[in-house]
């Protein structure tokens, strides 16, 4: 399990393989894995992928307000 | 005619009608229509049977730029219904691409959010605190984070490359889609990202289902449309595709969602006829000697039918008549 505190929220990823969980304060918030392009993508941010979960974790700390 | 024009080329009394516009569209209910409207489309997969992550009405297909060409248009005429004189302005990132460019201005669109209050915009017409702009979804404040999800903005380069990718688009008609114009202006493919990284660039509301939000969203896609009205000009032969077989509500007269049978595809390609233009777009070429000659030798019966055909085919072929 990794956890960083990022703009004031923990986001925790757990599992070292997948499938792996994404917790932001202890919420778990799902997403997709793409195989092709080796990135993470999710419902909420429909316009961005990420290289790592914990990329995909800030982006929906920065970006998704009130969560 | 309606002429589109660059954003950073308004003077104050049109950026001030525009605003006020849009405050008026919030006001009776208008604007989050047209916010429900995206979040519907993008939350609705196409097929059924996909993710709508993988393709849905409006993003990740062919009709990606037809369904947003009819939404600004419809969303346009909204705005005419408040001051006639109105059109929607371009922006085009590729030249105001800071965070200081006019755009952001207090007079407009205001300027990024405040990172110690949840990213909130907090100046011009649409912070929260002016309590015109109280969001129904998503909100209740727009957010902006402006160059942090990315820190740059398309380029020129990048645009350019883009305007000479052939054909339209390619199968399997999706975010692989290789080569495709469509999937290289929306952003699945190639290092410009094009339209999806100005989204990001922005950052805060326009990261999300609910992008339109923002009032940028329009300026925004008002210049991915000027975009592909470019490459239409550019390349005159190259038609919409898939024409069919492709995935439902993609094939060029495939109904587009939300809207009634006769909006499709095909419905929107001729812009002009549709009643606008773009101010970067050159108008029709005038109409050569030798047609009037025609014309006249035809009323007096000197030519055959046939002969006066060829040059009403000449002015189509050369988008003097457009069908």
């Amino acid at each position: 399990m990794s956890e960083i505190n990022h703009n004031g929220k923990k986001i925790q990823i757990v599992g070292d393989e997948t499938p792996q969980k994404l917790l932001i304060d202890q919420k778990e918030f799902s997403f997709i894995f793409d195989n092709d392009t080796k990135t993470f993508s999710s419902l909420l941010l429909p316009y961005s992928r990420h290289d790592t979960l914990e990329d995909l974790g800030k982006a929906i700390v920065d970006n998704v307000g009130d969560i | 005619m309606n002429v589109r024009k660059n954003c950073s080329t308004l003077d104050s009394d049109e950026k001030r009608k525009f605003v006020d516009a849009l405050l008026v569209l919030k006001s009776d209910g208008t604007y989050d229509r047209f916010v429900q409207m995206h979040v519907d489309a993008m939350a609705r997969a196409t097929p059924s049977s996909v993710s709508p992550m993988d393709r849905n009405a409006a993003h990740k297909g062919p009709s990606f730029l037809p369904w947003h060409r009819e939404y600004l248009r419809r969303f346009e005429l909204e705005l005419q219904r408040i001051d006639s004189e109105i059109t929607l302005p371009y922006w085009d990132w590729t030249v105001d691409n800071s965070s200081t460019s006019i755009i952001w201005q207090d007079d407009f669109m205001g300027g990024t959010g405040n990172p110690s209050n949840n990213n909130r915009v907090e100046t011009g017409p649409f912070a929260h605190s002016s309590g015109d702009w109280d969001l129904s979804i998503d909100g209740p404040a727009l957010r902006r984070n402006i160059g942090i999800m990315s820190n740059r903005l398309p380029t020129e380069i990048e645009v350019t490359n883009c305007l000479a990718t052939l054909p339209y688009d390619s199968t399997p008609w999706d975010r692989t889609s290789s080569p495709s114009f469509r999937n290289l202006l929306e952003g699945w493919i190639g290092n410009g990202m094009i339209h999806n990284r100005v989204h990001m660039w922005v950052g805060g509301s326009m990261t999300l289902g609910s992008s339109p939000n923002d009032p940028v969203f329009f300026l925004h896609h008002c210049n991915v449309d000027r975009l592909w009205a470019e490459w239409q000009r550019l390349h005159l032969s190259e038609s919409y595709l898939p024409i069919s077989g492709g995935p439902e509500g993609h094939n060029l007269n495939d109904q587009l969602f939300p809207w009634d049978e006769n909006t499709t595809p095909a419905s929107v390609l001729n812009f002009v006829s549709a009643g606008f233009t773009y101010d970067t777009i050159p108008g029709p070429p005038p109409i050569p000697d030798w047609i009037r000659n025609v014309a006249r030798w035809w009323s007096e019966r000197s030519i055959s039918d046939d002969e006066y055909v060829n040059s009403i085919q000449w002015l189509i072929q050369n988008n003097i008549i457009r069908l």
